[in-house]
């Protein structure tokens, strides 16, 4: 039985098609295999740092990445730059990183977690806001908005020496006991004339870790 | 023949059987005893669009509903990593919502950039539901930094008005940031002296 000249045309094309086909998708599956990405830590220190060690935390253990890179931050601290191999993360694995200085001293970076696969790294800094112009309709308004700045200048005042008396000598230094025995530990002191939005971080990571001691305490004591 | 006839009722028998088997799974479990096919506990929230965030240092409150469940006495933990700073705190006021659905609440604050979080159930028979990670990421960073008054004083005209603007703005957030610090410092202090 006599084939048909086209089919037998495209019988022949068949296997170079193949082997093209096989090779283009190997080539473009080549990225997906071993794909470097890097992660930025930030670390709020002013340590002169040696060396840094990136760690990868997932359900699966710590993993410590060696091969990191310190850079310095726009506000003084320190960026560390921590390679991980995108493939071999599980989703949701968090890094952090420890800097260490030569007399042995340490700071720990910011958690966060790894951007999901194929999002791209996230900087460490993350760009200001551009700030909005003021629309023609304001400019006439500018004594209030003088009145208002001037208003509101006084009730930072107010509320700021409202947190100094609160925060007197006895309950800051039980603050700072309560601090050492939870570990968390800062650079900087806690103190009433703190930036307001780090001060507020730390009095409610206290007040947290109260919170939760007590959210136990109970079953402890059924037990 | 009489071969052939058992063959036919070996399959009627087998098809029944598979059919009551199907049956008593997914349409009436109760009925057949069926206990594994009893409605598992879920935790279900809706994080914040970015857009919904309000301004950092800003109170913040997170919910989380218990699907399959009416039993408001279990507890709730969320394990939360605000700009990189991790903390955990329990979720309160346990109650029954609208849809009849047991309702925990979590108030913190709001995070300067980015903030990750999960929660963790304890089930009375001791076995803990963790939830997915959730995570909010703000586009961009705000400038919080208060400008001195000698500073917008030299300026002139538009450039004026928009930095007086932006004072106001952030100065609203300092006082609002200064008002929950002593919201807090009263908690702590009371906490303390019990």
């Amino acid at each position: 039985m006599a084939r048909h000249p086209v089919s037998n045309r495209l019988r022949r094309r068949i296997p170079p098609l193949c082997v093209w086909g096989a090779l283009i998708s190997s080539l473009l599956a080549v990225p997906a295999f071993g794909a470097q990405e890097v992660a930025e830590v930030l670390i709020s220190t002013k340590l002169e740092a040696t060396t840094a060690l990136g760690l990868l935390i997932s359900q699966d253990g710590v993993q410590q990445v060696t091969n990191t890179e310190i850079t310095t931050s726009e506000d003084g601290g320190l960026i560390v730059a921590v390679p991980y191999d995108e493939d071999k993360v599980l989703p949701g694995t968090l890094v952090t990183a420890m800097v260490f200085g030569k007399s042995g001293a340490f700071a720990l970076g910011a958690m966060r977690e790894l951007p999901a696969k194929g999002a791209g790294p996230i900087p460490a800094e993350m760009p200001l806001c551009p700030e909005e112009a003021v629309g023609p309709e304001l400019s006439r308004a500018l004594t209030s908005i003088q009145k208002l700045v001037e208003i509101r200048q006084k009730l930072v005042e107010t509320n700021r020496s409202r947190v100094a008396s609160l925060l007197n000598e006895e309950l800051l230094n039980k603050l700072k006991k309560l601090e050492r025995g939870f570990g968390l530990k800062y650079e900087q002191e806690l103190n009433p004339h703190m930036d307001p939005f780090l001060l507020i971080n730390r009095l409610t990571r206290v007040l947290n870790a109260l919170k939760t001691y007590s959210f136990f305490k109970p079953n402890e004591e059924e037990d | 023949m009489a071969s052939k006839a058992t063959k036919i009722a070996s399959a009627w028998y087998q098809l029944s059987a598979a059919v009551c088997l199907g049956w008593c799974l997914y349409a009436a479990a109760p009925v057949c005893g069926q206990s594994s096919a009893e409605i598992p506990v879920e935790i279900y929230h809706e994080t914040p669009e970015p857009s919904e965030i309000p301004p950092p240092g800003e109170p913040l409150s997170i919910n989380v509903q218990l699907l399959g469940s009416r039993d408001i006495t279990m507890k709730m933990i969320a394990f939360l990593a605000i700009d990189g700073q991790l903390t955990q705190a329990p979720l309160e006021n346990r109650y029954l919502n609208a849809y009849d659905r047991p309702e925990f609440s979590l108030k913190i604050h709001a995070p300067q950039t980015e903030m990750s979080y999960q929660f963790v159930l304890y089930k009375p028979d001791g076995k803990a539901l963790s939830s997915v990670r959730y995570q909010l990421r703000r586009p961009c960073r705000l400038n919080t930094a208060l400008s001195s008054a000698e500073e917008v004083a030299k300026l002139q005209g538009e450039e004026r008005l928009n930095s007086l603007v932006v004072l106001a703005r952030n100065l609203k957030l300092h006082s609002s940031a200064y008002a929950q610090a002593i919201t807090l410092l009263q908690e702590l202090k009371e906490m303390i002296k019990e």
